[in-house]
C-alpha cells in the first residue's frame, strides 16, 4: 500500500537524467518486494519488449521470490494480455509522456511446477481467462449476487436463483438457451448473454417487486414455453423408448427434473397402450 | 361401506355371475348341449356322405341340397325330404334337374363368367387379399322359382327352463321376419364391396391361438373367406354376406356359397366349380372336383370342424338362415399376364415381407374381378357385378400408413403452433381475451381423433405402430396442451361467469342486483371439472361418429356435413369474444404503445401464425377427403362442399383480420356500445376531502398497496401533471393504483373495500 502511494505521488527516481527516458516500473502486489524499474529507452526494436521479456527480466532480478510461482500482470485493475501489453507499450513509447509505464505484477500464492507455471502464464498472455464467470462479478454484482454482501451463502443464493428461474426463466428473450438444464461450465456466447439477462431480471425483480408494472412477471405458469417443451420432450422420449427410457433417465445431465417426470408419464402411456393391445 | 353378510353374499353372486361364463364351446345348459350334439351328428353324417361323393353322383341327404331347381319348378310347395320319390341320386349332370341353378343361369356362367379357356398362358395371382369395390346390377328378382330351404327346428331356442330336448322336424318359412335383411333385392343398381382374405392356417381347438397349415395343393387351390356387402346408393337396403370360397388359381375362378342352418354349402362347393359338360373335358371336370374336394376334406380335418363347433356358430347359423338369403357367388379374376410365374412369386414375397427385392411395387395391378354373378337359390334373385377392383391389401396399407404419418406431421405442427400461442398469451389478462369455446371445439376434434386412432389401432393390427403414434400425438395435443390451456382460459374468465354479455360489452354495471359468487373455485377444481367434461364429451362424440358410419346414407351425410361445418367454425367464438373485449384498432394500439397505456395489454390475443397455421392444418384433411376422388377413406367427391368450407374459413379469418385492423367492434353500430364506466377520471377536491385528506397533500392512500397515489384534482392546477391513467376510481368512489386494481380485478369483480360490484374493464 505504501509502495503504491509512493509510486503514484512521487516523481520518477532521480537516477535517470535523460529527458525522455522510457521506463517500465513494475510494482509488486506483495509489499515486501521492492519495485523494479526497467529502462527500455535503448531497446530497439520496440517489439522486443513483450510480456515474456518482462517476465524473464523479473525472474532474473528477483529469482528467489518468483521461483515456482506464476507471474501475472495487472494494468488498470485488469489482467493484461500479451497483445494488449504490446499495444500499450508501443503507444507509451511513441507518446511524449515522461511518466513511467506502471504495471502491477502478481506473484501466485501456490507453488507450482514449471509446466504449470508456463501453462498459467500462457493462458494469461493469450487473454484466455479461465474465470470468465468472474468477469461479470468483478464488474460489480447485480441480481441475487448482491445478496452475498449482506451475508447470504452461495447455496442460498443458488436456491433462490433456481426458484426464480423456474418461475420467470421463460420471460427471457433468449428462449433457446436451456437454463433449466443445470449443466455448468459450458461457456458459450449465448449462455453468457442469457446469464446476464437473468441477472438483470433478478435485479429488476429485487428493485421493483414482482407484479408491479411489468407484465413479464405476472405470467401464467401453463403458458411457459420452456416448460411445455420439456413436457413434450419427456413425453415423447418416454413414449417412444418405453421401458428403455429408464436407461436414459439414469444418465446424469441428459434430462432435467421436469423432463424426467414427463419421461415417466410417457412410459406409463406406452405401457397402457401395450396393455390395451394385449386385450 | 360396512360389509355385512348380505353385502358379502351379493358380492359373491356378482363374482359368480362374472366368472361362470360358459367355457369353450359356449354351452350353458342341457338343452344347448343337445342342440350342439344334434348339429354335430348331422354334420358328421353329411360329411360321410360327402366323402363318398364323386363328380357323377348327386348329393343325398345334405341340408339345403335335397331339391334341385327342376324339382320346384311348377311345384313350389314341394317338401325337401330325402329320399324324394323319383329323384335320381346316382348321377350328376350340369343341368337344372340336378342343380340349384336354372339352366339359363348356368349358361350365363358358362358363356359370360367362367369363359376363359384353361391354358397355361393365363397367370393369376396366388394371393388376392384385398378389398375390391364396384357396382352391382339387378338382373331379375322375380323370374326364377324360389327353392324351399327348411330350417331344422332343433336350432330353435328353448321354450322354458325345464326344456331339455330340442324339437325335431323342420320349419318351412313362408313369412320371413320383417326385421332381418330383405329376402329380395329391390334396387336396380347399387354398390358392392368384397373383402377377400385367405384361409391358409386353421386352429385345431377352440380358444387356441396355434395355427396349422393344411393346404397341400397350395399352388393351385386356395380357400378364401369373402365378406360381400352390397347396397343401393342411398343405403336403404343393405345385404351383407359372409362366406367360404374356393379359389381356382389356374383358372382364376372363385366360387363362394353362404352357409347357414338351412344350407350346408361347404359340401356343395366341388359340384359347382365347373359347368362344362363336354365329353373331352370330362377329365378336367373330374380333376377339378377331386382336387377341390380334397382341399375341403383337408380343411375339415385340419380344423377339427365338428369338434370346434360352438354355440356361437349354431346361433349364427340360425340367425343367418332366418334373416338372410343364401347366395352363390361366381367370380372370374383378371389374369396378371404381364408377369411371369417367377416375377409373380417375387412380387408376392415382396408384398408379404418387404426386403427390397427387385420388384416394382408401384405398378402392381389391382385385383380385378372382370365378371361376377350372384344368385340366391332360396330367394330367386340374380345379380350381376361390374367393374369390381381394388388394390392389394398390403399396398392399401402402405398408402394408409403414409397418410397417417402425414397426419402426424400435421399434428406435430399444431402442437408447435399451440405452444407458441400459449407463450404469446402468458398473462392472465391476455388469456382472458381468448375464447374458451374456440379452443373447446378444437379440443373436441383432436380428442375424438385420438380416440378413433386408438380404437383403430386395436382393430387393424398391421397398422398398429403408425396408428398408435397418431393416437399419442393427438392425445398429448388434446388432453395435455389444449386442456391445460383451456383450464387457464377458464380460470382467467371465471369472474365474468355471472356477468351478462351485454354488461361485458358495455363495460358497466347496469343493474346492481346481479348475483356474483363469493367463492371462486381454484385451479385444481376447475381442472378436474374441465377434464371430466372433456372426457364425457369425447366419449359421446366418439360413439356418435362410430355409430354414424352405419346410418343410412342420407342421414349420415346430413350429420357429416353439419358436423364438419360446425366444427370448422372455431373462429366464430373468438370473433365474438374479441367484440366483447373490445380490442382497439391497430393504429390506435400503435399510438397508445408510446403512452402509459402500454401496461394494459393491447396486443391481439391470437398469434397470426397460429390462426393461419391452425386453419390450414385443420382444413387440409377435409379438403383432401372431399376433393381427391381416390382418397384412402373411400369418401365420395364433393368439390362444392370443400370450396364452401374453404370460403367459410376464409370469411372467419377475414373477420379476425378486420378486427385486428379496424378494431374488434367495427361491425357493431355505435349506439349498441354505449360509453361504459370510465375508471380513469379526475376527481374533485370535495371528493378528496371525503378521503380525509387536507387540500395540501393531494394524495390518497391505495388500500391495496398502502402507499400514496398522487391524484388529478380538477380544482388544483398544480396536480394537472398527474396522469389520469395511473389511478382508478371505482363507481363506489374508492381510489386505487391502476396496476393494483387491475390485478385484483383478474380475480374478482368486487370492490376490495366495500364489496360493491365493479364493472369489468
Amino acid at each position: 500500500m505504501m509502495m503504491d502511494k509512493d509510486s503514484s505521488t512521487q516523481p520518477l527516481l532521480p537516477t535517470h537524467d535523460e529527458v525522455c527516458a522510457k521506463i517500465i516500473k513494475v510494482v509488486f502486489t506483495d509489499d515486501r518486494i521492492s519495485p523494479i524499474s526497467l529502462n527500455i529507452t535503448k531497446i530497439s526494436p520496440v517489439s522486443k519488449v513483450t510480456i515474456i521479456w518482462l517476465r524473464k527480466m523479473i525472474r532474473e532480478l528477483k529469482p528467489s521470490e518468483t521461483k515456482d510461482h506464476a507471474l501475472r500482470f495487472l494494468k488498470s485493475g485488469t489482467i493484461i494480455s500479451a497483445s494488449a501489453f504490446n499495444e500499450q507499450i508501443i503507444s507509451y513509447i511513441n507518446s511524449t509522456n515522461a511518466d513511467a509505464f506502471f504495471i502491477h505484477c502478481m506473484i501466485g500464492v501456490d507453488e507450482l511446477s514449471s509446466e504449470e507455471v508456463l501453462h498459467e502464464e500462457q493462458n494469461d498472455d493469450s487473454g484466455r481467462l479461465n474465470n470468465v464467470n468472474n468477469g461479470t462479478e468483478t464488474m460489480g454484482a447485480i441480481g441475487f449476487d448482491r445478496l452475498r454482501s449482506i451475508g447470504f451463502s452461495d447455496e442460498e443464493i443458488e436456491l433462490l436463483r433456481s426458484q426464480f428461474r423456474s418461475t420467470y426463466g421463460d420471460v427471457l428473450q433468449n428462449n433457446d438457451v436451456d437454463e433449466g438444464n443445470d449443466v455448468d461450465g459450458s461457456g458459450g456466447e449465448s449462455d453468457r448473454t442469457s446469464r446476464r439477462n437473468i441477472r438483470e431480471l433478478e435485479e429488476q425483480w429485487m428493485e421493483n417487486g414482482a407484479g408491479d408494472n411489468d407484465e413479464r412477471f405476472n405470467s401464467v405458469p401453463i403458458a411457459n414455453f420452456k416448460h411445455n417443451k420439456d413436457l413434450l420432450v419427456g413425453l415423447c422420449v418416454g413414449f417412444c423408448f418405453g421401458i428403455f427410457a429408464i436407461i436414459l433417465w439414469k444418465i446424469d445431465g441428459l434430462f432435467n427434473k421436469r423432463q424426467r417426470y414427463c419421461l415417466v408419464a410417457g412410459m406409463i402411456i406406452n405401457i397402457m397402450f401395450c396393455l390395451v393391445r394385449g386385450f | 361401506m360396512e360389509i355385512d353378510g348380505n353385502t358379502l353374499i351379493f358380492i359373491i353372486i356378482i363374482l359368480f355371475l362374472f366368472f361362470s361364463s360358459p367355457g369353450g364351446d359356449g354351452v350353458s345348459s342341457q338343452y344347448e348341449y343337445n342342440q350342439l350334439q344334434t348339429l354335430k351328428s348331422i354334420y358328421q353324417n353329411e360329411f360321410d356322405t360327402f366323402k363318398n361323393l364323386t363328380s357323377t353322383t348327386n348329393f343325398r341327404n345334405i341340408t339345403g341340397l335335397k331339391l334341385s331347381y327342376e324339382d320346384v319348378q311348377g311345384n313350389p310347395d314341394l317338401n325337401a325330404t330325402y329320399p324324394l320319390k323319383g329323384k335320381v341320386y346316382d348321377h350328376w349332370f350340369t343341368n337344372q334337374t340336378f342343380q340349384l341353378l336354372p339352366d339359363e343361369v348356368m349358361n350365363m356362367i358358362n358363356t359370360d363368367i367362367w369363359n376363359l379357356p384353361y391354358n397355361s398362358k393365363n397367370l393369376f395371382p396366388p394371393n388376392i387379399t384385398s378389398t375390391v369395390m364396384g357396382s352391382i346390377k339387378l338382373h331379375s328378382n322375380n323370374k326364377y322359382e324360389k327353392i324351399n330351404m327348411p330350417v331344422p327346428r332343433f336350432y330353435e331356442p328353448p321354450k322354458d327352463f325345464s326344456d331339455n330336448t330340442p324339437p325335431w322336424g323342420e320349419t318351412y318359412v313362408t313369412e320371413w321376419p320383417s326385421y332381418g335383411e330383405l329376402h329380395n333385392v329391390t334396387f336396380d343398381s347399387g354398390e358392392l364391396n368384397i373383402q377377400i382374405s385367405h384361409i391358409d392356417k386353421v386352429t385345431r381347438q377352440i380358444n387356441s391361438n396355434k395355427k396349422y397349415k393344411f393346404n397341400k395343393e397350395d399352388e393351385n387351390w386356395k380357400l378364401l373367406s369373402l365378406k360381400i356387402d352390397f347396397f343401393d346408393k342411398a343405403e336403404n337396403e343393405k345385404h351383407s354376406i359372409n362366406s367360404l370360397a374356393i379359389y381356382d388359381i389356374r383358372r382364376g375362378r372363385i366360387l363362394s356359397m353362404t352357409q347357414s342352418a338351412k344350407f350346408h354349402s361347404i359340401f356343395a362347393l366341388p359340384h359347382y366349380l365347373n359347368f362344362e359338360n363336354n365329353d373331352e373335358n370330362n377329365n378336367d371336370t373330374e380333376l377339378i372336383f377331386n382336387e377341390s374336394k380334397q382341399l375341403l376334406i383337408d380343411y375339415w380335418n385340419a380344423s377339427n370342424y365338428i369338434d370346434t363347433l360352438t354355440m356361437g356358430n349354431l346361433e349364427g347359423a340360425y340367425d343367418n338362415a332366418y334373416f338372410k338369403c343364401e347366395f352363390m357367388t361366381f367370380l372370374q379374376l383378371e389374369p396378371w399376364n404381364q408377369y411371369t410365374k417367377e416375377q409373380l412369386k417375387l412380387v408376392n414375397e415382396e408384398l408379404n415381407w418387404p426386403l427390397g427385392r427387385p420388384a416394382n411395387l408401384s405398378v402392381v395391378p389391382p385385383v380385378k374381378i372382370t365378371k361376377g354373378l350372384l344368385y340366391s337359390p332360396d330367394c330367386g334373385v340374380l345379380l350381376n357385378m361390374e367393374n369390381v377392383k381394388g388394390p392389394r391389401y398390403e399396398l392399401k396399407l402402405r398408402t394408409i400408413r403414409t397418410h397417417l404419418l402425414a397426419g402426424v406431421v400435421l399434428i406435430a405442427t399444431e402442437i408447435y403452433l399451440l405452444l407458441r400461442q400459449m407463450q404469446h398469451t402468458n398473462t392472465p389478462s391476455s388469456v382472458n381475451k381468448i375464447s374458451f369455446y374456440c379452443f373447446s371445439m378444437m379440443n373436441l376434434v383432436d380428442g375424438s381423433l385420438a380416440t378413433l386412432y386408438f380404437i383403430a389401432s386395436s382393430v387393424i393390427p398391421e397398422l398398429y405402430l403408425p396408428l398408435v403414434i397418431s393416437a399419442f400425438a393427438s392425445f398429448i395435443l388434446a388432453s395435455i396442451f389444449e386442456t391445460r390451456y383451456l383450464i387457464s382460459i377458464y380460470a382467467s374468465q371465471i369472474n365474468e361467469q355471472y356477468v351478462g354479455v351485454l354488461t361485458l360489452l358495455r363495460g358497466s354495471t347496469a343493474e346492481n342486483d346481479e348475483e356474483r359468487p363469493v367463492v371462486i373455485p381454484d385451479e385444481a377444481s376447475i381442472s378436474s371439472s374441465l377434464y371430466g367434461r372433456f372426457f364425457f364429451m369425447l366419449i359421446i362424440f366418439t360413439f356418435l361418429i362410430l355409430s354414424s358410419t352405419s346410418w343410412p346414407r342420407q342421414i349420415r351425410m346430413i350429420f357429416e356435413y353439419s358436423a364438419i361445418f360446425i366444427l370448422n367454425s372455431y373462429w366464430i367464438p373468438q370473433i365474438f369474444r374479441n367484440a366483447v373485449k373490445g380490442i382497439p384498432s391497430r393504429r390506435r394500439r400503435r399510438r397508445d404503445s408510446n403512452t402509459v397505456m402500454t401496461r394494459r395489454q393491447n396486443k391481439t390475443p391470437l398469434l397470426w401464425k397460429f390462426i393461419i397455421g391452425t386453419t390450414i392444418i385443420r382444413a387440409l384433411p377435409v379438403i383432401y377427403v372431399f376433393t381427391y376422388s381416390s382418397n384412402v377413406f373411400r369418401h365420395h367427391k364433393d368439390v362444392r362442399f370443400a370450396v364452401l368450407l374453404s370460403l367459410w374459413l376464409l370469411f372467419q379469418i377475414t373477420m379476425l383480420y378486420t378486427q385486428d385492423i379496424l378494431g374488434s367492434r367495427w361491425f357493431l353500430p355505435r349506439h349498441a356500445i354505449p360509453e361504459g364506466y370510465s375508471y380513469f377520471k379526475a376527481i374533485s377536491s370535495q371528493h378528496l376531502m371525503e378521503h380525509g385528506q387536507t387540500s395540501e397533500v393531494n394524495t390518497v392512500d391505495c388500500s391495496i398497496c398502502m402507499s400514496e397515489i398522487p391524484v388529478y384534482v380538477e380544482e388544483l392546477p398544480e396536480t394537472h401533471k398527474v396522469d389520469q391513467h395511473s389511478y382508478m376510481v371505482t363507481p363506489c368512489n374508492h381510489i386505487f393504483h391502476t396496476s393494483c386494481l387491475e390485478n385484483w380485478m383478474s380475480y374478482k369483480l368486487q370492490c376490495p373495500v366495500c364489496r360493491a360490484p365493479l364493472p369489468p374493464l
